[in-house]
């Protein structure tokens, strides 16, 4: 065992690890490392493999080809080491007759003496704000309740290390900000090591220290954010703006911008609203968007929405994995 | 900060849970983990309702052995009439499709709602997690069906022929027998519905497959003689402890001692199974 290992400066390790389901390969010769104290993001697209190597850390699968150690040891075969990991599934992982503080308590007993456990319920269901309804049943929660309900089960013991698979999901901008928050005085006031995946880039750049890259079942960057972002800036950038009069839009972008602002227009149909869209693509997004707002403002045309779309991200791990 | 505080997630803290432990210590500590493992257990279940669903269907037993046996609610021997209803009636019907239904919110139920990843990703060995599911189910197969059971023994003395509850108290040892039968078939059905339904959703629709099987395909694959039977065990076995109330048809080398030894090792062969099996598999 590495002398870092001894000190735990890394916490786990996946080393060119495979694992495959039937035909589909889910991972393939995945190599990482998670850090002891720094929040790492998890970056990839839908389907990259990041739950799969999630699961795998945490000793739920096999792989089949390569090493996991978690604290040295291999997870699958060892449950005291899981004394130290806090985990927040992707999927909704609730017996359904449990009522919220039930659910704190009895999970936390699994790890805590029935004092600490008591304690520690009543002081996370504080921390995530659903201490006024820890009488009511999971159930009956909405959405964002219970992703903070499962971000809550993997405090309660405040383990060296929390895996969370996707934990922002389905949370309002005010709510995220907070968990954020809460994540980052877990790390300083308990010394905890996050590993945070998403495919939202946006995400993983307010929270993260380190980002590690995965696409199509392998990992294929890690970095600080600021270079990922800088990486994805390189790249050309999607922008969709659903828009009333789209012909206008387009006209006037073409007549105001070089081609680096706006290098390709697409026309195209909400398929929900059946609104116009244009699909404009520019490798100078911060020029663009301000030439947007001057125009709409200077020929009042109404936006109905204007977004990003994930391609930026995609071009990368793209330019990336093709080189 | 506090102390405990300025402890925890050090380099210190985390050696001291990651290192080996002695035996000891390490079943002192699953042992607390089983008794946890084991109030949820219980607590999944009794939330769960279906053991409802079971209470209904085994007291809708009730009108169909009035009208098949004739009894005209004037029941001239009641031990028999109970005898009858459990073991002739209840026991290779409704009591198989009862373990399965009584087992599923331990198993296919915890594994299709995720809440099986939240307990395997906690300190609690795989194998300790399986024990409590099976002491679990085993109990609770085994309340309930006493409750049912029970509820016949009554109700076929209120009518019996002799009185109101007359010969209720002189009958309680052929009570007892019919419960040690009802432990034997628990031990061996429960366990195995438990195990099957820990496949998952496949599982699900092995155990139905499984109760079918059993309840209704044995004679048509020709197996009413086979020794490897569970039930043929279960009967010699009662051929024995009640030889003035039952004589089931059991295969004729079916001995006593072997049917005795089957229904002991069954159980453990499914236990081990079951340990073996969750130890090895992968919660996708």
């Amino acid at each position: 065992m590495s002398k870092a290992l001894n000190n735990f400066e890394i916490i786990a390790k996946v080393d060119n690890v495979t694992k495959s389901f039937g035909e589909v390969v889910a991972v393939s010769d995945a190599s990482f490392s998670i850090e002891k104290g720094k929040i790492t993001g998890f970056l990839g697209p839908n389907g990259a493999g990041k739950t799969t190597s999630i699961k795998m850390i945490l000793g739920l699968i096999r792989p089949q080809k390569g090493r996991i150690s978690l604290f040295g040891k291999n997870p699958f075969y060892n449950s005291r080491i899981k004394q130290l990991i806090g985990y927040i599934p992707e999927v909704e992982a609730f017996p359904k007759w449990m009522k919220a503080r039930d659910y704190f308590y009895w999970l936390g007993r699994f790890q805590l003496t029935k004092k600490e456990a008591i304690q520690r319920t009543d002081e996370v269901l504080e921390e995530i704000g659903l201490l006024d309804v820890s009488h009511k049943r999971i159930r009956k929660f909405s959405k964002g309740m219970k992703q903070r309900m499962k971000i809550g089960q993997s405090l309660l013991h405040k383990p060296a290390l929390i895996i969370g698979d996707e934990p922002f999901n389905g949370l309002d901008p005010v709510v995220r900000k907070k968990m954020f928050d809460l994540f980052k005085d877990y790390a300083r006031k308990y010394n905890s090591t996050f590993f945070i995946s998403s495919h939202i880039l946006f995400e993983i750049e307010k929270i993260s220290e380190t980002v590690i890259l995965m696409y199509k079942g392998r990992t294929i960057a890690q970095g600080s954010p600021i270079r990922i972002r800088e990486m994805i800036d390189d790249q050309p950038h999607s922008i969709q703006i659903t828009v009333k009069d789209s012909k206008k839009l387009s006209t006037l972008l073409i007549n105001n911008a070089n081609k680096e602002v706006v290098s390709q227009i697409k026309f195209q149909k909400d398929v929900r609203s059946n609104e116009d869209q244009l699909v404009v693509l520019t490798n100078e997004p911060r020029e663009f968007y301000s030439l947007v707002t001057d125009l709409v403002c200077d020929h009042e045309i109404p936006i109905l929405e204007i977004k990003a779309t994930d391609e930026g991200l995609q071009n990368l791990y793209k330019s990336l994995t093709i080189g | 900060m506090t102390n405990r505080e300025e402890k925890i997630n050090s380099t210190q803290y985390i050696e001291e849970i990651v290192r080996a432990v002695s035996i000891k210590k390490m079943i002192y500590d699953q042992q607390e983990k089983l008794i946890n493992s084991v109030i949820i257990g219980f607590k999944t279940f009794l939330n769960s309702k279906k053991w409802l669903i079971y209470l209904l269907l085994a007291f809708m037993w009730i009108p169909v052995i009035i009208i098949v046996e004739d009894y005209d609610l004037q029941i001239e021997k009641p031990d028999e009439a109970f005898v009858d209803a459990m073991l002739d009636g209840l026991f290779p019907t409704i009591f198989i499709f009862g373990c399965l239904l009584l087992s599923l919110p331990l198993s296919a139920d915890e594994i299709s709602d995720h809440s099986i990843d939240l307990y395997l990703v906690r300190p609690i060995k795989r194998e300790v997690y399986w024990l409590s599911r099976w002491i679990v189910v085993n109990v609770v197969v085994y309340c309930v069906n006493l409750i049912i059971y029970f509820f016949y023994y009554i109700f076929v003395h209120a009518f019996a022929e002799d009185g109101v509850f007359a010969g209720i108290e002189k009958n309680l040892p052929v009570f007892g027998k019919v419960a040690i039968i009802l432990l034997l078939a628990t031990l061996i059905y429960s366990g195995c519905f438990l195990l099957v339904g820990m496949i998952g959703n496949r599982g699900l629709l092995l155990s139905f497959m499984l109760a079918i099987f059993e309840v209704f395909l044995i004679d048509f694959f020709f197996l009413g003689d086979s020794l490897y039977i569970p039930q043929n065990n279960i009967y010699e076995i009662a051929n024995d402890l009640l030889p003035d109330h039952v004589d089931f048809d059991t295969p004729d080398d079916l001995e006593l001692l072997n049917a005795w030894i089957y229904v002991i090792i069954f159980p453990i062969v499914v236990f081990f199974a079951g340990a073996f099996y969750l130890r090895m598999r992968e919660i996708k």
